[in-house]
């Protein structure tokens, strides 16, 4: 039997098909991997900047104290005065509650 | 009564019964379609087995390369571009003419060997690494290819095998001066099965071996750490096998595969629970996927590589024994390579074992396909009877046609 340059040419083609049907679930496979362990690294990091947040806002809620306020004070030797109505201004803060 | 004619177109006038011609005509013709179906197999198997190594390395090491931050191709890419050197090597191998083969025979030859005594001057490795072996086996068998070609595979007297042996004792050497016993019994089984097909007779191989028994014992036992390799291969857990841990996950890793597999890309021991598993274990990443059937797969591929390579050898030999003794050298090479991996990976054997030919990451692909290009331009060659036949046909045609021909002018 004498196989034809068009038999031989499917032939191959069927090869590289099948190859090719082999391969797509491995590259899917592959991909699915990586974007698992780039969804884990990205959600670890937010893990993170939360609790960076969380501990900046501690720092802030603690420094903002009366306590830690006099404390500072003391340390960088400050001395409070009384100061009258008149010569006060209004300082705009950061802050929803003032507009 | 088989009835007799006189052959017209025979110029010495024979006389030839109607079944000798049809059969001798039909000889001829399925020697001619044999031949170029089994190139056209042994392509088919090439390929097949390329790009399904190609996929079974993606699968292995895609795990690998996330874990080290690079893309999921990244050793797919760097396999393509191997895959891409070899590939060009097949083609020029292929394009080469006969002579060219001859005169980079024992040019490659004579190449190793500078290169394994470089080694052994500068104590670094060129040659002798798994990967890179390939290429010293591949041109020992060249070498005695040709060597024994020109004798026309026939040896009658002790002398004329001389120069092979003293070039595989050097080599032999050189390869034990750098104290690997494994690759050097690998190349010693080569030699021998060269020499078989070079013609030296069963008697003259056994003495051979039988000469070459007292050196290797001496050198088998020359140090302490062979010695413990050999008692624990009679005696399981006599000696501290460094790879016992590594062999135990691969047997796991092979049995998890039951008989069907995971599926490719399924497996679960690829992520850094086998080193190497790209490479010389990939073995163990093919059984946990594929299976039982998928490795019986393999083994199919391998052993119909095997037999295309041994048929054609047979078929060629009254031809070209240059070519038949490559085919022979070649194929064996490839086919020991395979069982040696087997047994490497399943610990039935010690050393740094070599890579599963086809299907293991690394530049080991480029000696493979250089191989398989060779083998496949000895299935292309044409045998004699293609020639006889051709000049029948050519014959032939000046009788019926004598116009085309001024044979008087010529």
């Amino acid at each position: 039997m004498r196989i034809t340059k068009a038999e031989r040419f499917m032939i191959v083609l069927t090869i590289l098909f099948i190859n090719v049907c082999l391969l797509i679930p491995v590259w899917q496979s592959a991909r699915h991997t990586q974007l698992r362990r780039e969804v884990a690294r990205t959600e670890q990091m937010l893990r993170e900047k939360e609790e960076e947040k969380m501990v900046l806002s501690a720092s802030i809620a603690r420094k903002t104290t009366p306590e830690y306020l006099i404390e500072q004070a003391a340390v960088q030797n400050i001395v409070f005065t009384q100061i009258g109505t008149d010569a006060s201004s209004l300082v705009a803060r950061a802050d929803d509650n003032v507009r | 009564m088989a009835r007799a004619s006189y052959d017209d177109w025979n110029f010495m006038g024979e006389v030839h019964t109607d079944e000798q011609r049809v059969r001798s005509a039909r000889s001829g013709r399925a020697r001619q379609i044999n031949n170029a179906r089994n190139s056209f197999i042994f392509l088919c198997i090439v390929i097949l087995m390329t790009l399904m190594g190609l996929v079974c390395i993606y699968s292995a090491s895609y795990e690998m390369a996330v874990n080290e931050g690079r893309p999921h191709y990244y050793y797919l890419m760097m396999q393509g571009i191997y895959l891409g050197i070899g590939v060009a090597l097949m083609v020029f191998v292929n394009v080469l003419p006969e002579t060219g083969l001859k005169i980079l025979s024992p040019v490659m030859f004579f190449l190793c060997i500078v290169a394994l005594a470089v080694e052994i001057i500068l104590k670094k490795t060129l040659l002798m690494t798994p990967d890179t072996v390939g290429v010293l086996f591949l041109s020992g068998v060249m070498y005695m290819s040709l060597y024994f070609s020109g004798r026309n595979n026939r040896i009658e007297r002790l002398r004329q095998i001389i120069p092979p042996l003293v070039g595989s004792l050097l080599v032999l050497v050189l390869i034990l001066m750098q104290r690997n016993f494994s690759y050097a019994v690998m190349f010693l089984a080569l030699m021998v099965t060269m020499f078989a097909a070079g013609g030296v007779g069963l008697v003259g191989i056994i003495l051979l071996l039988l000469y070459a028994l007292v050196p290797a014992a001496c050198m088998l036992f020359s140090t302490s750490e062979r010695i413990l390799a050999v008692a624990e291969f009679f005696v399981p857990g006599f000696g501290t096998n460094v790879r016992a841990e590594s062999i135990l996950t691969v047997k796991s890793a092979i049995a998890s595969g039951s008989w069907f597999g995971k599926g490719l890309g399924g497996g679960l021991y690829k992520n850094g629970v086998i080193e190497d598993i790209a490479g010389r274990n990939i073995l163990a990443c093919i059984c946990e996927e594929l299976g039982f059937w998928g490795m019986i797969l393999i083994i199919l591929f391998i052993a119909l590589y095997a037999f295309v390579g041994y048929l054609t050898a047979r078929n060629i030999r009254k031809y070209n024994c240059f070519f038949s003794n490559l085919a022979t050298g070649i194929t064996t090479m490839l086919v020991w390579q395979f069982i040696l991996n087997v047994a490497w990976v399943l610990g039935y054997i010690p050393g740094e074992g070599l890579p599963l030919p086809f299907f293991s990451f690394g530049i080991g692909i480029i000696p493979v396909l250089f191989e398989s290009g060779l083998l496949y331009r000895v299935t292309r060659a044409r045998t004699g009877s293609d020639k006889d036949e051709r000049l029948m046909d050519s014959i032939q045609n000046e009788l019926m046609f004598p116009e085309r021909y001024d044979f008087e002018n010529r």
